[in-house]
């Protein structure tokens, strides 16, 4: 036991007086993470607005038709199945939709003047602007050209928008992103973090000097581990304070229990990508070797585990691979607690598939360590 | 098993090798050699790079598997027993080099818990004359500072015999003289110590007895003096302008090469 605290204690005060290491392991994921909260990747699409038709006649029908794309085939908002304006709503609020127009009773009939109420999350301005922009020009313009329409309907000044805002939660792309980031980090701090300090360590001699004293690998790499997930979860806690005062994202809405049912997905995720980073280690010879290596593993999942780029946009076929990766399921468990406040307890499969990988990382971590 | 050398057992032999063999893909490193140290004796190993100095020592500080032969060190079987064999050994290693970030006196004191040692990092510090730079990093130390700490590192535990493979390599002649009085002294704690080296002269001044040691075999051993005083009987002439023979002379002797190319 005294081996053990002996180098966690040594290992403590070797990171802590690391500046230029603590600087980095802070400075790049905070960059980051404040970057892609600067995009909007769904301005690029159409905006996700639901429609309740109250009117129900020709008009209206020709309007919704217009506006699906069921003419020239170029949707021009992202119409939901629903048409239950509560069932939208709620969407408004989950983040799912931008907004719901709902087209009043009477809507077109000859000589009424509508108004077409467009309820939209006051955290989408943007693409509420944009999409009364469109209905503007589709009532203005090409509702008037379509030959179906009824000439009695043809009247001047119809039909007018209006906007009302409501707060949802969604928190759109930065809401995303910031778990994601937060998840990231974790893998890279982890993984980079043993593979470096323990190839220079090799290098260096120090380790040889290690082995030639009475202590099993175990003892040192215990202490290693042990500094590594504390700073995991101090730098967890740092990446989501920045993102929720810089970014303006919430972090788990409504469920503070949250920043203790972290720490121990934040140990398992973390256990994980070390132990693979000592495997790495382990099977590299040199820095320049190492770093390579642990890109390969790196990369891929930083692109395909839904960190900052959707599933959505990714094609399926991938996405069933991807599933599978270790990032996905600790950016899984991450998104949907700190997104959607859901407890640690209901994230069995994210969990499990978290454990089967850090018991395969252990065990190649176990076969490919060396002393020199 | 060389019968030739082997001598019969005594009380205080420490280190005892009998036919050490070592390969490394085929390639032969150390070729059957065998040999003793006692309580209180420096016992040299000379040769040139690559001659299996550092894979004899290595062998017996238990970081490499032998071959063939055996090899004790106390009495203990160093593949056997080599977790207790490392606690009873003092080990300066040719390529030194401990945490960068951690100071003289959190360097010894980790080595001290990791050999369940009592000894306090300022005596160890003490016996190589680096008390006062306790608080300093191990970065900011000179070369020969860095050697001095891992001696005090290897006195940690009171070792029973202490391994030295090449300590003044790479130092200048003045951190090389502090670091041979250094080693001197360590003679009258009444530790074995054996000692790797290229530099004839360290032999010389350092040593006991020497083992002269090429392409994986004991060519000769005994004192520097026996050794020089056999040339001298044979009547053959110096390498050097003043015409004293030193251990050069014998290496040139035994192996038809010089020692430092």
């Amino acid at each position: 036991m005294r081996i053990y605290q002996a180098f966690i204690i040594a290992e403590l005060k070797m990171f802590l007086r690391d500046r230029a290491a603590l600087f980095w392991t802070l400075a790049f994921p905070t960059v980051m993470m404040v970057v892609f909260g600067l995009f909007n990747f769904g301005g690029f699409e159409p905006p996700e607005i639901g429609i309740v038709d109250r009117a129900n006649n020709d008009a209206s029908k020709v309007l919704v038709s217009v506006l699906k794309g069921e003419f020239d085939g170029e949707p021009l908002f992202n119409v939901p199945d629903s048409e239950h304006e509560d069932v939208l709503r709620d969407d408004i609020f989950e983040g799912d939709i931008t907004g719901v127009m709902v087209i009043p009773e009477g809507f077109g009939e000859p000589g009424s003047t509508s108004v077409i109420d467009l309820t939209y999350d006051g955290r989408s301005a943007q693409e509420a602007e944009a999409a009364r922009t469109i209905l503007s020009q589709v009532l203005d313009g090409v509702f008037k050209t379509v030959a179906d329409v009824p000439p009695e309907y043809r009247v001047e000044n119809w039909a007018t928008v209006s906007l009302t805002e409501v707060a949802g939660r969604g928190q759109g792309y930065k809401g995303f992103v910031v778990p994601g980031i937060v998840s990231l980090s974790i893998m890279q701090s982890a993984l980079f973090g043993l593979v470096f300090t323990l190839v220079r360590l090799r290098n260096q001699g120090v380790l040889k000097r290690l082995h030639a004293t009475p202590i099993n690998p175990r003892h040192y790499l215990a202490g290693l581990l042990f500094t590594r997930i504390l700073l995991l979860i101090m730098q967890t806690y740092v990446l989501l304070l920045v993102g929720i005062f810089v970014s303006g994202v919430e972090v788990s809405p409504g469920y503070a229990m949250f920043w203790l049912e972290v720490i121990p997905l934040i140990i398992l995720g973390g256990f994980g990508f070390a132990a693979l980073g000592l495997a790495v280690s382990g099977i590299a010879k040199t820095e320049n070797t190492a770093a390579p290596l642990a890109n390969i593993i790196t990369l891929p999942m930083m692109f395909l585990s839904g960190v900052f780029i959707p599933h959505s946009v990714i094609p399926d076929w991938v996405v069933n691979i991807a599933r599978w990766l270790p990032l996905t399921f600790l950016a899984d468990a991450m998104r949907a607690m700190v997104n959607s406040g859901e407890t640690l307890f209901i994230q069995g499969a994210s969990l499990l598939g978290l454990l089967v990988w850090a018991a395969i990382s252990f065990v190649l971590a176990v076969k490919a360590f060396r002393w020199e | 098993m060389t019968a030739t050398k082997t001598e019969s057992p005594s009380k205080d032999i420490v280190i005892q090798v009998r036919d050490l063999r070592k390969s490394y893909n085929g390639l032969v490193a150390v070729d059957g050699i065998s040999f003793d140290v006692h309580h209180g004796e420096i016992f040299g190993m000379l040769g040139p790079n690559g001659a299996g100095k550092t894979t004899t020592v290595e062998i017996l500080e238990g970081l490499r598997d032998l071959d063939g032969g055996q090899a004790h060190i106390n009495g203990l079987d160093v593949t056997k027993y080599s977790k207790r064999v490392k606690g009873v050994i003092g080990v300066q290693l040719q390529q030194n080099a401990f945490f960068d970030n951690l100071n003289l006196y959190e360097t010894v004191q980790l080595f001290a818990t990791l050999y369940d040692s009592d000894m306090s990092p300022e005596e160890a510090l003490e016996k190589v004359e680096l008390a006062e730079r306790a608080k300093s990093q191990y970065r900011h130390l000179s070369g020969g500072q860095k050697q001095r700490l891992s001696i005090a590192v290897a006195l940690v535990n009171d070792p029973v015999a202490m391994f030295l493979d090449e300590p003044t390599t790479g130092l200048d002649p003045q951190a090389r003289r502090n670091m041979w009085d250094l080693i001197d002294g360590l003679r009258s704690e009444g530790m074995a110590i054996m000692l790797t080296t290229h530099y004839m002269e360290e032999a010389e001044v350092l040593c006991d007895r020497v083992a002269v040691i090429d392409h994986g075999n004991i060519v000769a051993i005994d004192t520097p003096q026996a050794l020089i005083d056999q040339l001298k009987s044979r009547g053959v002439e110096s390498v050097r302008k003043d015409g004293v023979l030193t251990l050069e002379d014998v290496f040139i002797d035994l192996t038809g090469r010089s020692l430092v190319e």
